[in-house]
């Protein structure tokens, strides 16, 4: 455009800007309308664009005669415009003119103005400015309207801004979009016009982007707009750019050239900035349909997905494989661009594999599904498969990765094992069979039952996948509802949704149609509801009619040929010497009850019975035997403690045991432990009640006593003191026998045997045993021995606290709780101060560094508890202090 | 519901004491006459009162054999069926028992006899000699009149009888065998109506209700199973399981409500006939129970191995 030109534009246009603005009311409101008439002469962007590229001599006539006559443009109304001319002084109209006057217009707009008007300019005044957001370069009026929205103050002009956003919002956008989409073909200075195009969007984009989170902080909650919730806004700007995009496709049909780079940048924009989940959330259903139905629709999708910025690319393609319902549907959003693209190669093949994990597997599926779907990146398919088996098998990842991290390698794992072929299957057997191998002996190796059990199903199927016919891998485990998971992943997944367009939008009405007939429906249920009870209740009238009633049945037992034994004696003997499953099984129920029962003569007899208890095997394979083993030497530690506890802890590290039986020993212990330290009135329960002499009852004479009576009988109490009594106290049984139970606990744990080597490969019995001692330590709690107790714990742990294996840190954790729950406070802050810093550190430690969050956990725990138990005794000593 | 569950089952009305050795067999004699009789393993029969509740009478009917089946007809008239392989028939006459007709059958089985009456001519289905054969007298004639005999012999000895009343004019007999197959048969035209295979083992008792069309069989397991006849053909029906094992006798009461098993665990279980429902669990015995049956009154008797004889009054 000519200078002289762009000069007189300028001018004019100040003139039509200050008439708007203006004092005079009507004078401003003709301006606004002379406005409107212009944009309307000038036209959308849209229908320029797509308009015949050869202005006829009536249009520029009539360009020139609205400018002329809306800007007092004067001086070349004589001239003819030229091509050029035309469109630089359209585009300047649009671009310069109109952002100008409509926010000339809109400063009009306050509660002092509006009073000045009259009743019928008011309206006017009002329509006038919603055509404006109609008609108005939808651009241009979508800025302007933002800035003056954001940087408004509460009153009557926000709420005007706010409802003509609204109305931009609700029929503007569709334009606005699709504006971009569209391709000038005239221009002739494209590389200039990229760049103008792409600063204008990234403009456009972020404003968008931006527009729920500054207007929600502008406006804060009573004064926002349904529509600009995000979940509202960033849903209907989906549903837009379906819109849009239907366009598009029509477009492209008709053999029109449609540039999606706008849209593809906006969803990019929008992803990062958080609202992936909404946004593909609306688009979806109708997409996967869309691409279903033709090869443009596949194209379209592939453009707006693989060609969004770089840095959005992960935010954009992580929820979008979350939310794509089939794997066969990932190939026609992402086509082939993972061979194209290193950056979507390394995000599918190496990222979200190994570096994160997802505990919904819709992704992992999509993933696998699209590398094992297509010839052309079944290589990929192979190699993720090898890295997932290689990973899967790692020790030490095995060992420094969380166990959901290991689960979702897991499923990755057995998805590719559906996919092979027979062909790769024979091809890869030998190389997956050496890595297998070795992994399998991690798993198995580890202490973590869940982990084993991976191991052991991920390798039963993977040998018999790949050979069916050669030896196989079997193992034994329960196959809990985790086994059925893994397995269904095997099951390469049907395409299930067969919905077509009209379907969704249906559904999308009858959900609609759903909340508002709820009501009505229920009515009708209910009486059916009566019904069907009024009929069972009747049934039941007449089944019960000439019924029988039952008598009690606890009579019916199962009949036994041998006498349950009376003597304790006769037990031990039973359990001892006999070959006859009945009589073995009737001393041992009965053993416990016996027991309990504390006979004379028990302790004499008592480790020799925990002895036989401890060495009893199940022969006859009863029903719940170890329960009942449990319970008997259970009852006999508790009977006899100091027999029994020291029998137990000097035969936990024998030769010769075991490991079921050391487990039981730690097990007893720590329950025994648990019983002596609950307060039982045991007196009580056992002595009957003295019998009362029954006095005859006789009249008293006394006159005194019978008016006492009376007074007695005629008064009312409403509070009667404590209706329960106190609790008795009784003695402690635990205090004086935890050293018995304990110590010898301690002794030779790092002694090495060739059968039992407790640091080496036990690491179940080791964790047991931690895990015995702090609850065993819990029960001693106030007892005099507990900081003995404690100092020798914290010893033993404080030794093994780096182990490797997580199980046997948790169990640490667990030990060192407990201690700070026992060590009375002013042990911590006084004698044991340095250790219990040290033990400190160790616990910061372990939350900043440890692989397992569970011990994280756990740690984090224990410090809490380290802090408390510190705060309570610094309190203590200043009220000491105090006094 | 929870306080019924908590009533205990009674116990005994009375004890019958007195017999010699273990009671075997028991039949209530229903004309009114109170009088109620036992055999016993040692081949004697003991009459009893029931409203003195004291031996009456005693006389040896089959000499140190057990006494399978005793059962009243006519007037003072008794038919006995003991383990020496003979049905002898009884008649009171001068204070004193006399045998009037005498029939062979079966000395292996455990298997009583039935009486049943057809166009006023009865007859007696009794184990014959011969395994899984059973043979029809007529008791006046004294005369074999049908044979019955399953064509393959399989079924090994008969283990029990009962008579399975008329349907379209058909006599019908259902028969227990040891291989646990029950079979019912039309007895004048010596036709197998059909056959059911009820339990693994061998069908130790058996009883059958002709009003509900519906019987109960036990075993040597802890299983009782229920069977139905419908249009000439045997239905299993429902499988009842209980805690100990074995069954000794069932009878089903007269009024076609109640079941009664008598188990090898000395125990007698009480079943609704409708619902199959476990109703009581009666002990008092220490010994097996043998058999049992009920008086008019629906007083239940039972028999025991330990020689005593129960009266419980339950659902009466």
């Amino acid at each position: 455009m000519n200078d002289t030109l762009k000069c007189k534009m300028n001018i004019s246009s100040k003139d039509l800007e200050s008439r708007i603005v203006g004092e005079n009311a009507s004078e401003s409101l003709s301006a606004i309308e002379d406005l409107l008439k212009l944009i309307d002469v000038i036209g959308d962007e849209v229908l320029s664009k797509s308009g015949p590229t050869r202005p006829t001599q009536v249009e520029a006539q009539s360009v020139t005669l609205a400018l002329s006559r809306f800007l007092h443009f004067s001086g070349s109304s004589e001239q003819i415009l030229g091509q050029k001319e035309l469109n630089d002084l359209k585009k300047y109209a649009r671009e310069t003119v109109f952002p100008r006057c409509f926010e000339a217009a809109l400063k009009n707009v306050s509660v002092e103005a509006n009073n000045k008007l009259n009743p019928s300019d008011k309206h006017r005044f009002n329509e006038l400015l919603f055509n404006l957001v109609k008609q108005g370069p939808s651009f241009q009026v979508f800025m302007v309207l933002n800035t003056v929205l954001i940087n408004s103050c509460a009153g009557f002009s926000q709420m005007k801004f706010i409802s003509l956003m609204e109305s931009f919002i609700g029929e503007k956008l569709q334009s606005l979009f699709l504006e971009q989409c569209l391709v000038e073909k005239i221009s002739t200075n494209k590389e200039f016009d990229q760049k103008q195009n792409y600063v204008e969007w990234e403009e456009l984009i972020s404003a968008l982007s931006s527009f729920p989170d500054r207007i929600a902080g502008k406006l804060q909650n009573h004064n926002n707009s349904d529509k600009f919730l995000p979940k509202n806004y960033i849903e209907l700007l989906g549903n837009t750019i379906i819109i849009v995009l239907e366009e598009v496709h029509g477009l492209l049909t008709s053999d029109q050239d449609c540039s999606l780079e706008f849209i593809s940048r906006l969803i990019g924009k929008l992803c990062l900035s958080g609202y992936a989940d909404i946004l593909w959330s609306s688009m979806i259903r109708r997409l996967c349909v869309f691409v279903k139905q033709n090869y443009i629709w596949c194209r379209i999708c592939e453009r707006i997905v693989t060609r969004v910025p770089d840095k959005c690319i992960e935010s954009v393609i992580v929820p979008l494989l979350q939310k794509i319902p089939w794997y066969g549907l990932v190939d026609k959003f992402l086509g082939d661009s993972i061979l194209t693209n290193r950056k979507i190669h390394f995000l599918l093949c190496t990222k979200l594999l190994f570096h994160r994990y997802f505990d919904e597997t819709q992704l992992v599926r999509n993933i696998l599904g699209y590398l094992a779907s297509s010839h052309t990146r079944r290589m990929l398919y192979l190699e993720t498969m090898e890295n997932l088996l290689s990973v899967w098998g790692d020790g030490s990842a095995i060992k420094h990765t969380s166990y959901s991290q290991h689960l979702f390698i897991s499923r990755a794992l057995m998805i590719c094992i559906g996919y092979l072929s027979d062909k790769e299957k024979s091809m890869l057997k030998d190389e997956f069979l050496r890595i297998l191998m070795p992994a399998v002996q991690c798993h198995i190796g580890s202490s973590d039952i869940k982990l084993r059990n991976l191991g052991m199903v991920v390798a039963e199927t993977l040998t018999t996948t790949l050979d069916p016919k050669g030896p196989k891998l079997q193992f034994e485990f329960e196959k809990d509802e985790e086994v059925y998971d893994l397995l269904s992943y095997l099951e390469v997944p049907e395409d299930t949704s067969t919905q077509t367009q009209e379907e969704i939008t249906r559904s999308e009405n009858k959900d609609i149609e759903q909340g508002t007939c709820k009501t009505t429906h229920n009515p009708t249920n209910l009486t059916d509801d009566q019904n069907t009870k009024h009929n069972i209740q009747t049934e039941i009238e007449l089944d019960s009619d000439d019924d029988l009633e039952p008598y009690d049945m606890s009579n019916d037992v199962k009949k036994t040929k041998v006498k349950n034994p009376k003597y304790i004696r006769d037990c031990m003997e039973g359990l001892i010497c006999s070959d006859d499953a009945e009589k073995v099984e009737a001393c041992l129920f009965n053993a416990e009850a016996l027991i309990r029962k504390s006979p004379d003569g028990l302790k004499e007899i008592a480790a020799e019975f925990s002895k036989i208890l401890l060495h009893l095997q199940d022969n006859f394979s009863s029903h719940g035997f170890d329960a009942i083993r449990f319970g008997a030497m259970v009852a006999l530690a508790v009977e006899c403690p100091v027999e029994v506890a020291g029998y137990l802890s000097s035969q936990f590290y024998e030769r010769n045991y075991n490991l079921r039986q050391r487990m039981n020993i730690l097990e007893v212990l720590s329950a025994a432990a648990q019983e002596l330290a609950k307060p039982v009135d045991k007196s009580r329960v056992r002595q009957p009640k003295p019998v009362e002499e029954i006095k005859p009852s006789k009249e008293s004479d006394d006159w005194r006593e019978i008016v006492e009576k009376r007074i007695e009988g005629k008064t009312r109490r409403f509070i009667k003191g404590r209706t329960q009594p106190e609790p008795a106290q009784v003695a402690n049984r635990f205090a004086p026998v935890a050293g018995h139970f304990f110590f010898p606990l301690l002794k030779h744990f790092d002694r090495s045997q060739a059968s039992f080597d407790l640091l080496g490969e036990e690491t179940v019995v080791l964790r047991k045993l931690i895990f015995s001692l702090g609850i065993i330590l819990y029960s001693a709690l106030h007892a005099p021995l507990a900081t003995r107790m404690c100092v020798n714990l914290l010893e033993f742990i404080w030794v093994l606290r780096y182990h490797s294996d997580s199980c046997i840190r948790q169990a640490l954790l667990y030990a060192t709780s407990m201690i700070i729950l026992v060590l009375p406070p002013f042990g911590i802050l006084t004698d044991l101060q340095d250790v219990m810093l040290e033990t400190k550190s160790w616990l910061q430690e372990t939350i900043d560094k440890d692989k397992d969050t569970e011990c994280k956990r756990m740690a984090l725990q224990a410090l809490m508890l380290f802090e408390n138990t510190i705060q309570k005794g610094f309190k203590l000593s200043l009220n000491d202090a105090g006094k | 519901m929870a306080s019924s569950n908590s009533r205990l089952p009674p116990d005994p009305l009375f004890i019958l004491r007195g017999s010699k050795s273990a009671i075997t067999c028991l039949h209530y004699e229903n004309t009114g006459s109170g009088r109620l009789f036992s055999g016993c393993q040692e081949g004697e029969v003991y009459i009893w009162d029931l409203k003195t509740r004291r031996i009456k009478e005693m006389f040896d009917a089959h000499t140190k054999s057990s006494v399978l089946w005793i059962k009243s007809f006519e007037h003072n008239k008794l038919i006995t069926q003991g383990r020496d392989g003979f049905i002898k028939i009884w008649h009171y006459k001068n204070s004193k028992w006399n045998i009037s007709g005498m029939f062979k059958c079966s000395t292996l089985v455990f298997c009583s006899s039935v009486l049943f009456t057809h166009e006023g001519i009865k007859y007696i289905a009794i184990p014959s000699t011969t395994a899984s054969k059973v043979d029809i007298i007529s008791v006046d004639s004294s005369q074999d009149v049908v044979s019955i005999q399953p064509i393959e012999r399989k079924q090994g000895m008969c283990m029990c009888l009962k008579y399975a009343g008329t349907s379209n004019n058909k006599q019908l007999i259902l028969i227990g065998y040891e291989s646990g197959e029950l079979q019912l048969w039309n007895i004048f035209s010596k036709t197998l109506m059909d056959q059911l295979s009820i339990f693994p083992e061998s069908i130790m008792c058996m009883d059958y209700s002709e009003k509900y069309l519906k019987g109960m069989c036990g075993s040597v397991s802890n299983k009782l199973v229920t069977f139905k006849v419908a249009d000439d053909k045997l239905i299993m029906d429902k499988t009842v399981e209980v805690v100990n094992e074995g069954f000794n006798d069932i009878t089903i009461r007269g009024d076609d409500k109640l079941i009664v098993t008598c188990g090898w665990d000395e125990s007698i279980r009480l079943f609704s006939l409708k619902s199959l429902k476990q109703l009581a669990v009666l002990k008092y015995h220490k010994e097996s129970i043998q058999c049992c049956t009920f008086t008019s009154d629906n007083i239940l008797i039972c028999g025991s191995k330990d020689k005593l004889i129960s009266l419980w009054e339950i659902y009466s």
